[in-house]
């Protein structure tokens, strides 16, 4: 018992209090929602067995003082340790050409059912990756499905052939590999995606991931700025209703300073795609630059010389605005491109500058306006 | 959060007044006795044994520990299968230095005041799954102001600071491939508001401490689930021996821990987020230390 002035302070009393009041603020949050969570593990077909996976099954690391413990490893919903990894592998990998049924390469057949039972255990045939494990859902870093997706690649060269997946899908690879299971195909699966608006008058890439677009004969190419093939951090796509597919690319930090020289590696997004036809092409994108200190982006086409795009003018709504060069009195920059397939990359330059969409035009005096022009 | 930080400056506040007028009481001299220099006239009187004059606070202490600990990191619903983290044991070294600037100059209001500094660092810690180890670190770092209030040899004290706490666990490497943990680092940074007891007991010393660490980041976690939010909270009790009146040896016991609201959103993880409700990175140690009084 101490005493303050006049008045006597129970000091085991006080401790209690404090460390009470404590626990109970500091909880771990419950999953809100939780059914539909649930419901979007099982996908179509899906048992309803999503409850076997909240579990943490006893660590399995051996060595060392610290070890991650081992995932929940069961066959229930679909994707289980990522609902999207089942569609990934749709769409990316069991492709014709590629790992289809007919003809898979590598005889690594990704398309016909049962993908979990058939892979599990089972080595690769080819002379690079010979002797590798397909999928080890214990060890996903030695696991193939995961490991030729990762630069570099486990053996081999790097999956998939072309347009490498956004670190988002390759952790949501991984993560699936740990925890395996493709129990029906996916109505909710991106395929349409990138020919969603095929019939329409601009071409698209509207899913991430999605394969290179496609300019149409008669119109321009549309890119949603999140379908990069890539995208280096800093930069990350973010959400937001009112951006074209729900989502766009920024660096949200406020914190981070301005990127003044042409950029390296970080903070990249790189769009593959293909063109029709050769001509002189305008790019416009469709940014969100609230004021003048985040207002710009870099921009090259084909490794060419980075473009400083800059002083944008400043709105907290989305807007189009034609790719100009800063450092050339913001003289408007157009691209001679041929036929055929080309690389974009869109850095960052400022954070807090937003982009949603971008868009190749021939037509010099079309101006894009709206979500989708 | 804002009602709590209110809570801790008002004790601050309580206790710079009321141990303003204590000190005054403990510390100045006592007023000259009208029978100084004359016999007592009470002579004959029983008089009561004189109370032996309460220790100044010390204007600087500084603590040195040897710290055995453990961690864990689990996820609470964790619907996508994301690992779960333990170490099971590992050393580190603590520092905790508490100076009262005003101490060195004055016994009254301004020797309550003073920085509250303190340090961790872990060594010879990996991380393994199966053959491959990841190396680990662990830090921590805070600084703060406290206020402190003797009462009758014992202590109540109360801090608010900022600290950063981090937790890596790095690529392991295979050749020239990187192996991912599969584990989020964190890398906290937090405010500190806590209160500490300190009871004195001849040689022995017992002390309970807790705070409330409103956590501002988290490092990855916020990657997987970008609209996560955390708080921690920390416990300490400690037992010490006086081995001279500068010395003193300490058993500490501590729990720390940070709680997630993951918050995932069902549109992010159609793209591939992974879904879990919760998460809870937990902290035990025990450490043996000793603790240095300037001026005592």
């Amino acid at each position: 018992m101490a005493r303050i002035g006049e008045k006597r302070v129970d000091s085991r009393a006080f401790a209690l209090v404090l460390l009470l009041g404590l626990g109970a603020c500091v909880k771990p949050g419950s999953l809100d929602h939780r059914d539909e969570f649930k419901a979007l593990l099982r996908g179509d077909g899906g048992s309803d067995r999503a409850d076997a996976k909240i579990s943490f099954p006893t660590d399995a690391g051996t060595g060392g003082n610290g070890k991650p413990g081992t995932s929940p490893a069961t066959d229930g919903g679909q994707g289980a340790g990522c609902p999207a990894a089942c569609d990934l592998i749709k769409n990316r990998c069991a492709t014709a050409g590629c790992h289809a049924k007919t003809g898979a390469a590598g005889s690594l057949d990704l398309e016909s059912p049962e993908i979990v039972k058939r892979l599990s255990g089972a080595t690769a045939h080819t002379t690079a990756c010979a002797g590798k494990t397909l999928l080890d859902r214990s060890m996903p870093d030695r696991s193939l499905l995961y490991g030729k997706l990762t630069d570099p690649p486990l053996c081999g060269i790097r999956m998939p052939v072309g347009i490498v997946l956004a670190a988002s899908d390759i952790d949501c690879m991984r993560r699936w590999v740990a925890s395996p299971s493709c129990t029906a195909p996916s109505a909710s699966a991106p395929a349409a995606d990138a020919g969603s608006d095929a019939g329409s008058r601009t071409g698209s890439v509207a899913g991430a991931g999605g394969g290179p677009a496609m300019m149409p004969s008669d119109g321009p190419l549309r890119i949603e700025a999140e379908a990069a093939g890539t995208v280096t951090s800093p930069l990350a796509a973010q959400s937001d209703a009112s951006a074209s597919g729900g989502m766009y690319l920024s660096v949200p930090t406020a914190s981070m300073a301005a990127k003044n020289d042409a950029p390296a590696t970080d903070g990249v997004a790189s769009f593959i795609f293909q063109l029709a036809k050769a001509g002189n092409y305008k790019l416009w994108g469709r940014v969100r630059t609230p004021t003048l200190d985040n207002n710009s982006f870099w921009v090259r086409v084909d490794g060419a010389t980075w473009v400083q795009w800059n002083n944008i003018a400043a709105s907290a709504d989305w807007q189009w605005n034609a790719v100009h060069d800063s450092a050339a009195s913001e003289a408007v920059v157009m691209y001679d491109l041929k036929a055929g397939q080309h690389t974009l990359n869109v850095a960052y330059r400022e954070p807090g500058a937003d982009l949603d969409e971008l868009l190749f035009t021939t037509d010099a005096a079309f101006t894009p306006s709206g979500v989708d022009p | 959060m804002s009602s709590l930080l209110r809570a801790v400056a008002a004790i601050s506040l309580c206790l710079a007044c009321v141990g303003a007028g204590r000190l005054r009481a403990q510390y100045e001299p006592a007023p000259a006795s009208p029978f100084a220099g004359e016999e007592n006239p009470r002579s004959g009187e029983q008089e009561s044994a004189p109370e032996p004059a309460a220790e100044q606070p010390s204007p600087f202490d500084a603590a040195l520990g040897f710290a055995a600990f453990t961690r864990s990191f689990e996820y609470k619903d964790n619907l996508s299968g994301l690992r779960s983290y333990g170490l099971d044991l590992g050393p580190s070294l603590a520092l905790r230095l508490h100076w009262y600037p005003g101490a060195h100059f004055d016994s009254g209001a301004a020797s309550l005041f003073g920085l509250d500094l303190r340090g961790q660092t872990a060594f010879a810690i990996d991380s393994a799954f199966g053959a491959d180890k990841y190396p680990t670190s662990s830090n921590a770092l805070g600084i703060g102001v406290r206020a402190r209030l003797p009462i009758e040899g014992h202590e109540l004290a109360a801090v608010i600071g900022y600290g950063h706490q981090s937790f890596a666990i790095d690529d392991a490497l295979s050749g020239r491939r990187k192996l991912d943990p599969g584990v989020p680092s964190t890398s906290y940074s937090f405010a500190r508001l806590g209160a500490e007891l300190r009871f004195v007991f001849g040689d022995y010393a017992a002390s309970a401490a807790a705070a409330y660490l409103p956590t501002f980041s988290t490092g990855e976690v916020g990657r997987l689930f970008p609209h996560a939010s955390a708080a921690g909270m920390e416990t300490e009790i400690s037992l010490s021996r006086a081995l001279s009146s500068a010395f003193e040896l300490s058993f500490t016991l501590g729990l720390q821990r940070f709680a997630y609201s993951l918050k995932p959103q069902l549109s992010e993880v159609k793209k591939g987020l992974p879904i879990a409700g919760g998460a809870l990175d937990q902290y035990l140690w025990g450490s043996l230390g000793a603790r240095f009084f300037l001026g005592r």
